[in-house]
């Protein structure tokens, strides 16, 4: 029980540098900067309308749609809650308010948000706790902290790969192959590229389908392992590149899920000898 | 019950939209929503949309009308009539007044040839005042 308590204790508390969350929340800024920019085209179509307004909001709020300048307006706040979350001071507080500004700007979404903006929304929940700049401290060494905030951070990204790679296991269509078929020659998704030039027969799209299955419970896994670490890494840079050169998935979601991998990049040496003291 | 059902890894409304069940269960089949008007003549063309709704998910070019949880499932009549007269209102401003409005759902199975046709609603169409007042 001790040698549980010590392993978690451990796993959560060691102390660890500081650079990768840092790293992530200026990427995930960089991301969500991006994600709102596609959209401000398209401001009344998707946040103004009454037509066919699917918004989470409206699902627990008796409310209308926003004009245009009040959704306007929450992209400024937001933008500049993204600008103070890659400052030097109140990093942690900005993600927050990064958090409650995009959390309220997908909640006016007409559309079904995607999923994967879910996923940045609980990481910048997650960001708030997480130590912010400088990386280094007065003697120029990489400065170290407890690590549970980046630990949950990498939890819920490694959490991502192994809940997919069990809900297809769970899915019969997944399992006979069907799904890679349905995606590989959807007029919406499929068609693209390597779906476009290659087509797929039975065996082979069940052979892609439990590649994809062995490869997300893989890097659920193998991401933990110091020894599996680059490859888990390697697998996921050669799982999104399979998809967005077959599927025509969002680059915003690969983008998204790439940008995580910092997360796991290598530690210098001096960070471990403290980790190690530490535990 | 729902963070139960959210946690879950399976093919759950709750899971659904959660990042942790990302693709997990493909559609089968192809929706397309066709808006159709009835003109002077009493023909019905078809009007549109695409214009009126410019955003597309993600890569693909699904445009918002195809995902619309008013026009998937049952019921949503309130909703879907709402929508008719906001589009004749629209079609109406740029010179192309309807008097009725219908909207028409097509799945298309993507293993499978057989396109399933459904008329979602006819509505008809009192003026352009009265259509303005769905959007």
């Amino acid at each position: 029980m001790s040698a549980l308590r010590l392993g978690l204790r451990r796993f959560f508390f060691a102390l660890a540098p500081v650079a990768p969350a840092i790293r992530l929340r200026r990427l995930l800024a960089l991301w969500t900067a991006a994600y709102v920019a596609v959209r401000l085209p398209h401001v009344e179509e998707l946040y103004c309308r009454a037509v066919l307004n699917d918004a989470m909001l409206y699902r627990v709020v008796d409310a209308s749609p926003p004009a245009p300048a009040l959704v306007l307006a929450l992209v400024g706040l937001l933008a500049l809650a993204l600008v103070s979350a890659c400052g030097r001071r109140g990093a942690g507080a900005a993600s927050f308010a990064v958090a409650c500004l995009f959390g309220l700007l997908v909640a006016l979404e007409a559309t079904t948000p995607r999923a994967y903006a879910a996923l940045a929304l609980i990481q910048w929940l997650l960001l708030g706790f997480a130590p912010g700049p400088p990386r280094r401290d007065a003697r120029g060494a990489p400065r170290v902290a407890p690590r549970w905030a980046t630990r949950l951070l990498a939890l819920q990204f490694a959490s991502v790969y192994a809940f997919a790679g069990l809900a297809k296991l769970c899915s019969p269509t997944w399992r006979s192959g069907a799904a890679v078929l349905y995606a590989t020659r959807s007029p919406d998704y499929g068609g693209h590229l390597l779906s476009a030039s290659v087509p797929l027969d039975e065996a082979s799209a069940r052979v892609i389908a439990w590649l994809t299955i062995v490869v997300e419970l893989g890097v659920a896994i193998g991401l933990w392992r110091p020894r599996t670490r680059r490859w888990a890494m390697a697998a996921v840079v050669a799982l999104h590149l399979g998809i967005a050169l077959s599927l025509r998935i969002s680059l915003l979601f690969h983008a998204l899920m790439l940008a995580h991998l910092v997360l796991f990049t290598a530690t210098s040496a001096a960070p471990r000898r403290e980790e190690a003291a530490g535990a | 019950m729902w963070i139960v059902g959210a946690l879950i890894p399976s093919p759950t409304p709750a899971a659904k939209r959660l990042p942790w069940n990302m693709f997990s269960a493909p559609r089968a089949a192809t929706i397309t929503i066709r808006v159709e008007g009835r003109v002077a003549d009493g023909a019905w063309r078809e009007l549109p949309i695409g214009a009126l709704f410019r955003f597309s998910r993600g890569a693909t070019g699904q445009r918002l009308p195809a995902t619309a949880r008013a026009l998937q499932g049952r019921g949503h009549e309130a909703e879907r009539r709402a929508f008719a007269e906001w589009v004749a209102a629209e079609v109406a401003a740029q010179g192309r007044p309807v008097s009725e409005v219908r909207i028409v759902r097509e799945s298309a199975p993507i293993l499978g040839d057989e396109v399933r046709t459904r008329v979602l609603g006819s509505y008809a169409i009192a003026g352009p005042g009265a259509a303005r007042s769905g959007g």
